[in-house]
């Protein structure tokens, strides 16, 4: 499937794609640098970062330097800009932690410490918390030398300038280890992630943190001394959470079902009421989406409405790779579900009464609102219901015209999936139960509105 | 009122509707067996359906012919078809008003006695009743001529009478013409001044009736 995706990329290019910038704290440079190479030949998109202490780099993003992703080390940071609303909220996930180590000598046999400024920068704050909470800050305070960030500290020791440093666990190689702070007896060192609001490639960024926080990249943090998350993650929530897919999946499919409505009731009216030239070309077209392989479906719609397509080019807005796509897929997908059940809700709506309601004077337009849709408002409600049903399920067309990406085009079929492929069997199967009580809902609703619909006129 | 229908061919399954029929008289029945092609006769009249050849002329207005067809909201007939065909997703009210052109016609709620059915559903109406909102409502539309199919299939044999009393005050009191289809001889002889006979689709006879 990747390969489609990226296919699917090839095929409708995105003028800033080729790169992401990522601004990330010092710590996790080094499992970023194994990851890079892995994500650039996979999709072909450049990483290019910026390393530094998370404050000089929040700092920095504030002001407006060209960051799409921003890794921080400490949730401060994260709160800072989000508060002036520099990052896209619904992407921040925090699903890394960390511990600290002193590196050189026992803290109580140093003459000199280095640490991270432990004004500002997170590894200093974190050391100083850590210290305090032991009782030794008032010892230790005098033989503190501050650095710009942790990797400073670190190499203060490494080139005898100082005694002993305290830096992150992830942080060491082969230095010497002179006490590994236990989890529990350290503050809890989280890094937030989060895409920066107003980002180039915002989309770049958002499918660098899908694959950031994968599976595999998680086994690449650990070897490199990182842990799972503190806190049950508190942003992982919206970005992978069952409410945030629930809601793009529902907002989406409830977008198609009300865009499919007005057309949808034309072609059906059209079909259902009179002969005309075409009518069996039109049956077989609208219902084409019902046969045809969905990926196949897909890939019309992306070279169709790509920025480059016979559509797209016309448009004033991206449509491929955004919300409007999931819609489109959705739309396309449902369209004849809904033409069907709403022809035959038309058809079943005896043509006596609206002769009798144009004898009694009524235009056209009178008649079929007054008479035609009030009649055959339950078959086309139950029509909607399976439409919108069948947009919740869209899988095929969406992944290729929407692609995957997380926060924003995945929808449940696709979250389903990502899970499934990533081996998340539990995530996966909720999902599923999900989707399970979704079309029973939706489907049972319909028949009854059906049911009723049928119930004798007279009594 | 005066309707003229000069050689209408109108195709049907088993037989093909040839007419020429012109028509003066206050009342009209027009009389036959099941299936001899009055109702489709009627829908000609409404313009519900057209006819492949002839012409129609409705009060000396030509509403039908190879080139002129008037829809039939622009006819002015009221049509109160066998059935009823009272609308079944609205109230009473709903349905006599639909075609109405103001709501001031309560000569036409009282002579027909739906004032107390105004607010019901028309599924909890029974045959009798659902023959007066019906013609209620073909009343209400200010029709030049009323077209009756079979207006007393349906209602209870007591309440035969009483539909009847009621056609005629709309004739007599209202002053609206009508063309009334029955296969029923009784009828005809109650309300009709002029009978026309209908066979497969053919006019056979027209007889003035004394009764009127």
């Amino acid at each position: 499937m990747l390969r489609w995706i990226c296919f699917a990329l090839a095929l409708a290019p995105l003028a800033s794609a080729r790169e992401v910038r990522v601004f990330a704290a010092a710590s996790l440079s080094d499992a970023l640098r194994e990851l890079a190479p892995a994500y650039e030949t996979r999709t072909g998109v450049r990483v290019v970062f910026t390393f530094g202490g998370s404050s000089t780099l929040a700092r920095q993003i504030e002001a407006g330097a060209p960051a799409d992703l921003f890794l921080s080390a400490d949730e401060e940071k994260m709160n800072a800009l989000a508060s002036r609303g520099r990052i896209v909220e619904e992407t921040r996930t925090s699903v890394l932690s960390n511990t600290l180590v002193v590196v050189g000598k026992d803290l109580r046999v140093a003459r000199s410490v280095a640490l991270a400024d432990p004004a500002s920068v997170p590894a200093g704050i974190y050391a100083r918390k850590w210290i305090e909470s032991i009782g030794q800050w008032n010892a230790i305070a005098p033989k503190v030398i501050p650095t710009e960030n942790v990797r400073g500290a670190l190499a203060a020791v490494k080139s005898g300038n100082v005694d002993s440093a305290v830096v992150y666990a992830s942080d060491v190689r082969n230095e010497p280890i002179a006490y590994r702070v236990p989890r529990e007896e350290g503050p809890p060192i989280s890094y937030p992630f989060a895409v920066v609001r107003g980002a180039e490639n915002e989309v770049g960024a958002r499918r660098l943190l899908g694959y950031l926080t994968s599976r595999e990249a998680m086994r690449v943090f650990a070897e490199y001394g990182f842990h799972g998350p503190y806190r049950a993650h508190g942003a992982y929530r919206a970005y992978r959470s069952d409410r945030g897919v629930l809601g793009i999946t529902l907002r989406a499919a409830g977008a198609a079902t009300l865009l499919i409505l007005p057309p949808g009731m034309l072609v059906a009216w059209l079909l259902a009421r009179f002969a005309w030239r075409g009518k069996s070309l039109v049956e077989t077209l609208v219902a084409l989406p019902i046969v045809m392989p969905p990926v196949a479906t897909g890939l019309i719609l992306l070279e169709l409405f790509g920025r480059r397509g016979a559509i797209g080019k016309w448009l004033p807005f991206d449509v491929v790779f955004t919300w409007r796509a999931v819609v489109l897929a959705m739309v396309v997908m449902s369209f004849p579900l809904f033409v069907r059940a709403a022809r035959v809700a038309f058809e079943e709506v005896d043509p006596r009464f609206e002769q009798i309601a144009r004898t009694l004077g009524a235009r056209d337009a009178r008649v079929f609102f007054t008479i035609t849709l009030p009649l055959a408002a339950r078959g086309i409600v139950s029509g909607m219901l399976l439409a919108f049903a069948r947009a919740i399920g869209e899988f095929g067309a969406t992944i290729l015209v929407a692609g995957n990406i997380p926060g924003r085009t995945t929808t449940l079929s696709l979250a389903i999936y990502d899970h499934v492929q990533l081996g998340r069997d539990a995530e996966a199967f909720r999902l599923v139960g999900i989707a399970v009580v979704i079309a029973f809902a939706a489907v049972w609703t319909a028949e009854a509105f059906l049911r009723r619909s049928h119930e004798p006129r007279h009594p | 009122m005066s309707l003229a229908i000069r050689d209408v061919v109108l195709p049907l399954a088993p037989f093909t509707l040839e007419v020429s029929l012109e028509l003066h008289a206050r009342s009209t029945a027009l009389y036959g067996a099941s299936g001899a092609g009055k109702t489709s006769l009627l829908e000609v009249i409404a313009g519900l359906r057209r006819p492949v050849a002839g012409r129609v002329e409705l009060n000396g207005r030509v509403v039908s012919d190879e080139t002129v067809f008037v829809p039939p909201r622009e006819r002015h007939v009221g049509y109160v078809p066998q059935d009823d065909a009272l609308f079944p997703h609205l109230s009473v009210r709903q349905n006599i008003f639909y075609g109405a052109k103001t709501k001031a016609h309560h000569g036409i709620i009282d002579i027909l006695e739906v004032g107390p059915l105004l607010d019901r559903g028309v599924k909890r109406l029974s045959g009798g009743e659902r023959k007066r909102v019906a013609l209620a409502r073909a009343v209400l539309s200010e029709p030049e001529i009323l077209l009756l199919d079979e207006p007393l299939t349906g209602v209870d044999l007591a309440l035969r009478d009483r539909v009847l009393e009621y056609l005629a005050r709309i004739r007599d009191e209202l002053a609206i013409p009508m063309i009334y289809v029955t296969h029923q001889m009784d009828e005809v002889r109650v309300m009709c001044e002029e009978v026309v006979v209908m066979e497969r689709g053919k006019v056979v006879e027209t007889i003035h009736s004394e009764h009127a």
